[in-house]
């Protein structure tokens, strides 16, 4: 399909080009930022965020939500990527914002959809840490290496416990899948969820478990 | 027919253990193809592909 200046088309894959290449590549030309031939989308997330901690905007910043699940259990198509972020004030001021942040990311290629970032064809949603379990996640973050790039996760039973501590039904269903995976440190779990008062709703969500199969 | 469904279940079950316990990068790798899936399906270019 083109359009009325017949410069741009979209190919059967869904794939949109420009002069026959693919549109993000030539961003990434554009922008200054090839990636690698077949790399991961996501790890374009990664590399700007890791970007970001080396340009010394954040001060520690995390993977959660539904993509820090998948390093667990069965990847599940999920519409955006949650980072959990904590940011130096900026010079002079002891305000802290996000507009460094997203004025980085943008100034390198990324566009505002409301309140999120798209980056690499996904939706990255910035968060300082609500809650003092999502804080504790942050600092116990587990560093993983993915194509060359440092990409700090939640840890699985901390991804378990704000599961359980966000409630909704996908989260419950993730907190099960979790629970149930090998390598599931069920004392570290329950020593965690002791310290952010949420051993009811465990013995609650338990009941849950067994209501549902 | 409980039988069917039984196994059908446990073939499931076993299909996504060994999906969980893919690296990493794989499963990275997945999700984009989902991604990438699910947005074609909602600006519905899959159908006509």
């Amino acid at each position: 399909m083109r359009n009325a200046g017949g410069w741009r088309e979209d190919d059967p894959a869904g794939v949109v080009t420009i002069h026959g290449l693919p549109h993000r590549i030539l961003q990434s030309v554009i922008h200054g930022r090839l990636p690698a031939p077949g790399s991961l989308s996501l790890n374009e997330v990664f590399r700007e965020l890791q970007a970001a901690q080396l340009a010394g905007l954040t001060e520690r910043y995390a993977i959660g939500g539904a993509v820090a699940a998948t390093v667990y259990i069965e990847a599940a198509d999920t519409e955006d990527v949650d980072v959990f972020v904590t940011l130096k004030p900026s010079k002079g001021s002891s305000l802290v914002t996000l507009e460094p942040l997203n004025s980085f990311f943008k100034r390198r290629g990324a566009t505002a959809e409301g309140e999120q970032l798209a980056i690499g064809g996904w939706l990255v949603q910035l968060l300082p840490p609500p809650t003092s379990l999502v804080e504790e996640a942050l600092d116990a973050a587990d560093l993983l290496e993915i194509e060359g790039v440092r990409v700090p996760v939640f840890s699985r039973e901390h991804v378990a416990a704000v599961a359980l501590e966000v409630g909704r039904l996908k989260d419950k269903v993730r907190l099960q899948q979790l629970v149930e995976s090998a390598g599931f440190d069920r004392s570290r779990f329950t020593e965690i969820i002791g310290r952010h008062r949420l051993s009811s709703k465990w013995a609650r969500a338990r009941e849950f478990f067994k209501e549902h199969g | 027919m409980k039988k069917v469904f039984e196994k059908a279940l446990k073939a499931k079950q076993a299909q996504r253990q060994r999906n969980a316990a893919a690296s990493a990068t794989e499963k990275f790798r997945t999700l984009d193809r989902l991604h990438e899936r699910s947005k074609r399906l909602k600006s519905g270019k899959l159908a006509k592909a």
